[in-house]
């Protein structure tokens, strides 16, 4: 579906060798443009986040300090999960028309071109999650200030969950089993964002500060700006020959 | 003289020499071991808070250390098939990521049961140990990921890159666990495990750290031999290997 | 002897973590000869070849 016209854009776009913003922006501008042309898919991604949320109360119990013990943990997790779904198809859509292969033959720098597709997976999962997860953490029986931690974490995390699955979907792709082989290897690598994004909520909780949390969140996020994106196309390369 | 650092960097030249190695390694490794479990069993004397528990502190450190250290040396390895594109450094990292899945098991497994008798739990979250759970994470992904993969050459960069990543994550994974158990410290008793250490119990683990790491090494070399057979064998040389002409493998 | 086996009492704890890991490590060990014995005997029923010995290229039982 994607196929043959934004091919042709592509190849008639490149000017300069190695450029990172046009090609970051080219590469933002067109997987939001696809994915708002199945505008469905995002919806349903977004609904597992709310089911699966909401799953978790009715299997356990409705005691609001329980709930309001494990909700963070269960949103936080929730979020992994929403954002692992949509990750196997980062790359294998561009993949299975060939124009992953003109990607990676460009003059303009694959990391940025895939750092590009990570910015806009984590605008169609990433976002959508932040701004729903105050909404639905009501179920949580949590109050305001811990709401707003989590959404604030949550807005740091997100971003490293795409970048850090990117990676895994470049590793995988192609593979059979790719789904849950991409989860096992990224799940692990997330434990740290999980840890500190819903010690946040729960040091605001206790009436502590979260401030130790959003600055290890954000360095993670720094780090992975800067390494993600070389991994990734690195490993895309891998997967190309 | 020149010293030529690849001259073992063929699998047809570095075959011979691991063949060879390997049964030297397990010998050595059975000796420290019999030497280690004795000390370790009999010799060293019972620790007075943890009475006749703590011995299995022999096999849980050596374990555990080898776990990291496997990884280290995977690592290591990975750097070069990336660096070098050399077939043998893959094949080395492949062939230690199940040796070093065991070490972790085994650490986990041990401190299961030194943790039962001493703190009153098989499964207590700390640091350590939860880190160690994810190490054997790591090391499933990177042999499912081997396994997932047909071509052995994109195999071979996919898990170079994939032991790399992981490389840089697992201090920030310690740290992340380590602040999250020290935050939740209050209500669990302090599991600064190891009792104070005797000499003799110093000799015991000293001895089996050894043992541990001449077994790494002895099944590193003896997977990779099968390894490098597997994947070479449309080769001449391997074909006219004596292995193949009926002689004992 | 009985002292070894009963270690003051925690005998279940040492010596299951000890038997576990001797399992653990025979495991390997087996699978790791299994893993020989069937990669030479795949390997022999397609490449092995005789060993080369020097014979002159003027040898007439290899231009008949």
């Amino acid at each position: 579906m994607s196929s043959v016209a934004p091919s042709i854009a592509f190849a008639a776009a490149q000017p300069a060798t190695g450029a990172v913003a046009p090609a970051f922006g080219w590469a933002i501008a067109r997987d939001l443009r696809l994915a708002f042309r199945s505008r469905a898919e995002l919806g349903v991604q977004l609904l597992f986040y709310v089911i699966v949320v909401t799953l978790f109360p009715l299997s356990t119990t409705p005691d609001p300090t329980l709930l309001r013990t494990m909700g963070p943990g269960v949103l936080w997790v929730a979020a992994l999960l929403a954002s692992l779904l949509s990750l196997p198809r980062l790359f294998a859509a561009d993949h299975a028309d060939g124009t992953l292969e003109q990607m990676a033959l460009s003059p303009w720098s694959l990391p940025a071109i895939v750092s590009g597709k990570m910015a806009a997976h984590w605008l169609t999962t990433g976002v959508p999650v932040v701004v729903l997860s105050p909404l639905i953490g009501v179920q949580y029986a949590l109050d305001g200030a811990s709401l707003a931690t989590l959404a604030l974490g949550l807005l740091l995390g997100t971003p490293i969950l795409s970048l850090l699955g990117g990676i895994g979907a470049a590793l995988t792709l192609g593979l059979r089993g790719g789904g849950s082989l991409l989860a096992l290897l990224v799940l692990p690598l997330c434990v740290p964002v999980l840890i500190f994004g819903a010690g946040a909520v729960d040091a605001v909780r206790s009436g502590l500060d979260a401030g130790a949390n959003f600055s290890l969140l954000a360095a993670g996020l720094l780090i992975a700006i800067v390494g993600a994106p070389f991994a990734a196309a690195a490993a895309v390369r891998i997967a190309l020959d | 003289m020149t010293v030529n650092f690849f001259r073992f960097a063929s699998p047809a030249s570095f075959y011979p020499l691991a063949r060879r190695a390997a049964p030297w390694c397990f010998g050595v490794a059975a000796v420290l071991l019999a030497a280690g479990l004795s000390v370790g069993l009999v010799v060293a004397p019972t620790d007075a808070t943890q009475g006749d528990a703590y011995r299995i502190i022999f096999l849980h450190v050596p374990a555990a250390w080898m776990s990291m250290f496997i990884y280290l040396v995977m690592a290591f390895w990975s750097v070069l098939a990336l660096g070098y594109n050399t077939r043998l450094s893959a094949m080395m990292a492949q062939a230690l990521a199940p040796t070093g899945a065991l070490m972790t098991f085994i650490a986990l497994v041990t401190g299961a049961f030194w943790g039962r008798p001493t703190w009153g739990t098989y499964w207590a979250w700390d640091a350590r140990m939860t880190s160690e759970l994810i190490l054997l994470f790591l090391y499933f992904g990177i042999i499912a990921l081997r396994n997932a993969i047909d071509d052995p050459r994109r195999a071979d960069k996919a898990c170079a890159v994939l032991t790399l990543v992981g490389a840089v994550n697992i201090p920030i994974i310690y740290f992340s666990v380590k602040w999250w158990n020290t935050l939740h410290q209050g209500s669990t008793i302090s599991m600064t495990a190891a009792p104070k250490m005797a000499q003799v119990m110093l000799i015991g683990l000293v001895l089996m750290v050894f043992a541990a790491w001449a077994y790494s090494i002895g099944t590193a070399l003896a997977r990779v031999t099968s390894i490098i057979v597997e994947r070479e064998r449309g080769a001449a040389w391997v074909a006219q290997l004596p292995e193949m002409h009926g002689a004992p493998a | 002897m009985s002292e070894i086996l009963a270690m003051g009492g925690y005998g279940f704890y040492v010596w299951t973590a000890y038997g576990v890991s001797a399992v653990a490590i025979a495991v390997e060990i087996a699978l790791l000869r299994a893993r020989r014995r069937r990669t030479l005997a795949e390997a022999r029923l397609v490449d092995a070849e005789p060993e080369i010995t020097t014979r002159s290229a003027l040898d007439p039982g290899s231009l008949a």
